[in-house]
């Protein structure tokens, strides 16, 4: 028996995240870094992309949606289901940042249960006179979460960030 | 003295029943994980292409043993009856996962395999229980003694099944490569290209096995057809295991790693 147990148990985690953020905010060219290591000009995402990690222990599928309004209200079906999110912010866009708290807000209170690990990328971190963290944790009132979260300064021009984050969430999620 | 020809023939069968039963438990484990339509369905498939080569493996071995018995003989002809709901499950699983034929498209081809198949199962009953002592199946060992046979039936019964299984393994193999052609994901194009080519390879086993039957004059070019078929079955269910299964290794083997992957492999291995 302890064979046949051992032939269907699958020793390697699964987990789906998911990339949230408005639109532009660097959401597919931070997976495209992931990817490829380098800073790839992306379009406009339509719907969905998805890329699997294959990592030691853990398989992780990543979902990157759509920012633009009319594509938000399929995030939902996504999230529910969710391991963890990302949420993406882009910290040079002051005008947006009321915008995006209230996504961030609507996203994590109605679309995640409360076991759901969130990451918070401030990306953009290569433009000059962007928001900074400390000011943005209170901001966005982040330390008040309900959840496990970690935020980061990153940038998918550069890289800055981008490894670190994320090993932060594989680590998470491998316990 | 039993021929070279015949020794190879068992050897490859049994070779391939193997392979056959391996692809076999993958393809169990797979619908135990998965439980999905498509799963059941492709592991009922190969289901009955396992239990057609296992019948295949003990009477041909049994008849050279010695033993010769008209329930063997009986055996070997409803053999290939197998082969019908094997075709009818892989064109179900192929319908929605490859070939994407509509819903009535679907209906009317699995309702065609599954009454030609009644129809030669009752000719084949009729023909062994109406017809005992002469029945025409039971007095041509064609697999062993390559004659040519006239009965109807089993002309009838052989025409119907083989153009199934080319209908079905053909739209199946060339539809996956159509489509391998078309994707751009690297793990995808391949996955689909050696289901199309173990496929084709398969179909290809198939004609030649229906062809080795009218060879018996060059005993030589019979040991190659049969050494040939017995490698192209091999190459096919190999292909069959990898493209359908799809193992991890394989998929590695195909996918370049992404650069996330490797940092973070390279960072396990420091610490």
């Amino acid at each position: 028996m302890g064979f046949l147990q051992n032939l269907f148990k699958n020793r390697t985690k699964h987990a789906d995240i998911t990339i949230c953020g408005l639109d532009d905010a660097g959401k597919t060219t931070i997976l495209r870094f992931l990817e490829t290591g380098e800073f790839v000009d992306t379009t406009p995402t339509m719907g969905v992309n998805r890329e699997t990690l294959h990592l030691p222990g853990l398989q992780i599928n990543v979902f990157d949606l759509a920012g633009q309004e009319d594509f938000r209200n399929m995030w939902h079906s996504i999230n529910e289901k969710s391991d963890g999110i990302v949420f993406v912010v882009d910290r040079s866009n002051a005008v947006r940042f009321s915008e995006a708290k209230e996504v961030f807000m609507s996203t994590i209170n109605a679309q995640l249960d409360n076991d759901v690990t969130v990451l918070v990328l401030l990306n953009k971190s290569d433009v000059p006179d962007v928001i900074d963290k400390t000011q943005f944790i209170t901001e966005f009132g982040l330390i008040d979460l309900p959840f496990k979260w970690a935020i980061f300064e990153t940038s998918a021009r550069t890289g800055e960030g981008i490894f670190h984050s994320f090993k932060w969430f594989v680590e998470e999620f491998l316990g | 003295m039993v021929e070279i020809s015949t020794l190879l023939t068992i050897g490859f069968s049994g070779l391939n029943l193997v392979l056959v039963f391996i692809l076999e438990i993958f393809l169990l484990v797979s619908f135990i994980r998965k439980k999905t339509v498509g799963t059941m369905m492709l592991f009922l498939s190969y289901l009955f292409f396992g239990i057609t080569s296992l019948i295949s493996v003990v009477v041909k071995t049994l008849l050279i043993l010695g033993y010769d018995s008209q329930i063997l003989e009986a055996f070997v002809t409803i053999g290939p009856l197998i082969l019908y709901p094997a075709f009818a499950f892989l064109y179900i699983f192929a319908s929605r996962h490859i070939l994407k034929d509509s819903e009535i498209m679907r209906t009317l081809i699995f309702g065609m395999i599954m009454v030609f198949w009644g129809l030669a199962s009752a000719l084949v009953g009729w023909d062994m229980f109406l017809f005992p002592e002469g029945s025409r199946f039971f007095s041509s060992r064609t697999y062993l003694t390559s004659e040519i046979y006239t009965a109807t039936y089993i002309t009838f019964i052989l025409i119907i099944q083989i153009a199934v299984s080319i209908y079905v393994t053909g739209r199946v193999g060339f539809r996956s490569l159509r489509l391998a052609a078309k994707s751009d994901q690297p793990v995808r194009r391949r996955g689909l290209q050696t289901i199309g080519i173990g496929v084709l390879l398969y179909l290809l086993g198939g004609m030649l096995s229906a062809f080795d039957s009218s060879l018996t004059a060059s005993p030589a070019l019979l040991i190659i057809v049969v050494s040939l078929r017995g490698i192209v079955f091999t190459f096919a269910y190999i292909g069959m295991y990898l493209g359908w299964i799809m193992p991890s290794w394989y998929r590695k083997m195909i996918r370049k790693r992404s650069w996330f992957e490797l940092q973070y492999k390279e960072l396990s291995k420091s610490v």
